[in-house]
């Protein structure tokens, strides 16, 4: 090819494709969520002489062109691909995939973490509760327990952080479940466990904690297309899972309320219309909520039960429905610790602390 | 404004192309220096008027240098000229270093003034004084417009990060160039590959750098695979920013001065400097090595420039000890050479290779050491020194993780390819298949950053801290 003409064909061939981008870009419509990453996206920041001058238009604008860039999913995806398949890169963001399990390495270990958490579970146990009551913790190892190690990816010192965790929560009976778990038990690219699998969890908490559960479940299927947390992070194109979920008689007839800011409201302990939101996984016990309780007329005990969870612990803990008559669900992540005295007094109830390691190594949001 | 940014690459430059290649000749220059000082102001606007300033001082010293050329008037005007340059440079970038040395020796504690770095003032400040000194010099005459000296000065391709232009070397660029298919194709690969470089080798690199430097699980292979990557990443991230302003430049019709030129294939240290940042180079040695004698003069007295221009080197990257002891590590290296060693390295490939890797990669062990106390922890690891073990768990992660960035990064830091490509191209069907792919090439090379910039991810330029 002539000198001339090649130049000629790179020029034009090179201007069509960046300047068709830079049209399409500048035509492309803002969009205020992005339900693959599940959050608001920046919106175009305001020109004011103060943003300008202290520098904080420019860096605002900048997210904002990364935002609302013109198919910018399908850019996401181009990133990912040439990451994982190019590159060789064994994670792209921190997220990677072992035979259609999708997970994010969680690492490192993060002792500063742990040490929080075990101060505030201790806090919470003093200031809260006395000899009366029966107090257990009962840590969920994350999916990369069952899948980083031996597929070479990084992972958390996890034997040590049930170690520094036994060594600190002196106070409290430990409840091991991390070897009646495998990775099956999680969905393949969401973070959290399938309730369907639980039963043999549930076992072993009510042999521990001395709760009896008699009536059986029934397993059903919800209508829906999940996707977990992950597909959205990874960008990646991956097929849908389905929600199934463990109900009975005691489950249905029993009394659901959440506390808002009129205080509480009765609700089903399965929200179907979340199923169909952003985050299916908050069917169950409509995902984020300070405090909720259950309330089991018909229990055959006076028990009950205060849990400190987080998002795991909502497809557990409808499971413990018949084996006390009020369960006290709390996430400390949405109310201040120190607040809970106004909301529940000690009357002997069993405790039960159930966090998964990933909140035990970014306990930060722990309050 | 970095050139690895979307508002860059999809607000600011289209926007300057169309209005540039749109507006006639005699406006060309004027568009270029608006959009010059918007690009610098758009990270510190405050800063544009201390480059105004500047300006200004290099065109009234050009012209009272010129009027008096000659004359020891000239000597005053362009000794002022150095010294209000200097003071200016030396205030922004060292004020606080100074304040730092003199609290340590005197037990003082003068408070610091915490003046914060203006984007590519050694640069810039680089450029005015090549200017007025070559007009000194009666190299060449003083620029009456001020709009052309003003572009020059700020033009946005190379004004934060070089390569560092004369002015005798685009001074008719200024007036008269040309925008050629050949110019404008060349510019576009050349303004590809260095964004590529940039953000497909430099940033992944300097991820595997930000994991070191945070683990847990350290190994003395983990501190070597850093050190590594460092070297890499320096050199791409430099070297990428030099490509995109050298492509910049030619889109618009300049042509600047190489920068670089694969120094890792060096075979000394004299050669490898020959090679690495060749703008700073040539301007240490027309601007302060050879006024000061070079080595026309006594043995002692030419040790002494050399480490007079080592320093000053070390120096001018930052105001910081680990710069001044990296600048005289590689004086004192080159006076080696120099007197001993440079033939035998020279005649041995193998043992040259390996020795300039070995001494890059600690020299910028030293050159990225923010004290010395990391520096000796940094060595101590490398050289098996402190109790950590060979190879560790996330070693071997990363090493597998970015094995393969690794590899490209060392293949593309040599010019293996384009001798292969050239080689391949004297097959006429070979060379008309390449000619045919290379544009889709950089396409998709472009296509790939956009992606890796929209994913969002570190994107730092190292140099701009210079």
């Amino acid at each position: 090819m002539k000198e001339k003409i090649k130049n000629i064909y790179t020029v034009i061939l090179c201007s069509l494709v960046f300047f068709s981008i830079v049209i399409a870009n500048f035509l492309t419509p803002y969009k205020e969520y992005s339900d693959a990453e599940r959050r608001y996206l920046t919106k175009k920041p305001k020109l004011t002489t103060e943003n300008i001058l202290n520098n904080s238009w420019t860096s605002d604008f900048e997210k904002y062109t990364q935002d609302q860039f013109f198919q910018r999913e399908f850019f996401r995806l181009i990133k990912a691909n040439t990451a994982y398949n190019i590159f060789h890169n064994l994670d792209n963001n921190g997220l990677y995939h072992v035979n259609s399990f999708l997970s994010k390495i969680e690492y490192p270990s993060n002792e500063f973490m742990w040490q929080h958490a075990t101060d505030l579970f201790n806090k919470i146990s003093s200031e809260l509760f006395d000899e009366r009551n029966n107090i257990y913790y009962s840590i969920i190892p994350d999916k990369n327990y069952y899948l980083a190690k031996n597929n070479g990816y990084l992972y958390l010192d996890y034997n040590k952080c049930f170690n520094f965790l036994r060594e600190h929560l002196l106070t409290m009976q430990e409840i091991e479940i991390a070897d009646l778990l495998k990775l099956e038990d999680f969905y393949y690219t969401d973070t959290h466990w399938k309730q369907q699998n639980l039963e043999k969890i549930l076992q072993k908490f009510a042999e521990s904690m001395n709760f009896k559960i008699s009536t059986s479940f029934v397993e059903k299927s919800l209508d829906v297309n999940f996707y977990g947390v992950y597909v959205g992070q990874s960008a990646l194109n991956l097929p849908a899972e389905k929600i199934n979920y463990l109900t009975n008689k005691v489950i249905e007839n029993a009394k659901v309320s959440y506390l808002t800011d009129n205080g509480y409201i009765q609700k089903e302990m399965y929200d179907f219309n979340k199923a169909n939101g952003k985050d299916g996984y908050q069917f169950f016990l409509s995902g984020n909520q300070a405090i909720i309780t259950i309330e089991n007329k018909n229990c055959e005990n006076d028990k009950e039960l205060i849990i400190f969870r987080d998002s795991f612990g909502s497809s557990l803990c409808p499971l413990f429905t018949e084996g006390y008559k009020k369960i006290t669900i709390i996430d400390i992540r949405y109310i201040n610790s120190t607040a809970l005295k106004d909301y529940i007094s000690n009357a002997g109830q069993d405790v039960l602390f159930l966090y998964s390691t990933l909140l035990i190594n970014n306990s930060l949001s722990l309050k | 404004m970095l050139f690895s940014s979307l508002p860059f690459l999809f607000y600011f430059l289209p926007i300057v192309l169309i209005l540039y290649f749109i507006v006639p000749k005699s406006l060309k220059n004027v568009v270029l220096l608006a959009s010059s000082l918007f690009f610098y102001g758009w990270g510190e606007p405050k800063y544009v008027i201390l480059m105004i300033v500047s300006i200004l001082l290099g065109y009234i010293f050009g012209l009272l240098i010129e009027k008096y050329l000659n004359t020891k008037k000239a000597k005053v005007f362009v000794i002022l000229s150095i010294v209000i340059n200097l003071l200016i440079l030396a205030y922004f970038k060292y004020v606080d270093f100074f304040i730092g040395s003199f609290n340590s020796i005197t037990g003082l504690s003068i408070p610091f003034l915490k003046v914060s770095l203006p984007v590519g003032i050694s640069f810039y400040t680089f450029q005015i004084l090549s200017y007025t000194i070559d007009v000194y010099k009666n190299q060449i005459k003083a620029q009456r417009n001020l709009i052309n000296l003003a572009t020059y000065i700020a033009m946005f391709p190379q004004l934060i990060a070089g390569p560092i232009v004369r002015y005798a070397d685009i001074e008719n660029q200024l007036t008269k160039r040309n925008h050629t298919f050949a110019k404008i194709s060349e510019g576009i690969k050349r303004f590809s590959i260095g964004l590529a470089k940039k953000v497909l080798l430099a940033n992944l690199l300097g991820e595997v750098i930000s994991y070191y430097t945070k683990t847990t699980d350290p190994s003395v292979i983990y501190s070597w695979l850093s050190a590594l990557c460092y070297s890499l990443q320096i050199f791409f991230d430099f070297s990428g920013y030099s490509d995109m302003a050298i492509g910049l430049g030619k889109i618009f019709g300049f042509d600047f001065m190489e920068n670089f030129n694969y120094p890792f294939i060096s075979k000394t240290i004299t050669e490898f400097w020959r090679r690495w940042h060749i703008s700073l180079g040539n301007w240490f040695r027309d601007y302060l090595y050879i006024p000061c004698g070079g080595n026309r003069v006594s043995t002692l007295r030419w040790l002494i420039n050399i480490f007079i221009v080592w320093f000053a080197t070390g120096f001018w990257h930052g105001a910081s000890y680990n710069f001044i002891l990296w600048g005289l590590f590689y004086g004192f290296l080159l006076v080696i050479e120099k007197l001993f060693t440079y033939n035998y390295l020279d005649s041995r490939p193998l043992i040259g290779h390996l020795y300039v890797i070995f001494i890059t990669i600690l020299g910028f062990g030293l050159f990225n050491a923010t004290d010395l106390s990391t520096l000796g922890l940094q060595l101590a690891n490398m050289f098996a020194l402190s109790d950590i073990p060979l190879l560790s768990y996330e070693t071997i992660y990363y090493l597998r993780s970015y094995g393969v960035i690794i590899i490209i990064s060392l293949i593309a830091s040599t010019p293996l390819l384009k001798t292969i490509v050239s080689k391949l191209k004297e097959n006429e069907k070979i060379k008309l298949f390449i000619d045919l792919v290379e544009p889709l090439v950089y396409v998709g090379l472009f296509i790939i950053v956009v992606a890796y910039l929209v994913d969002g991810s570190f994107n730092p330029f190292l140099y701009f801290r210079f």
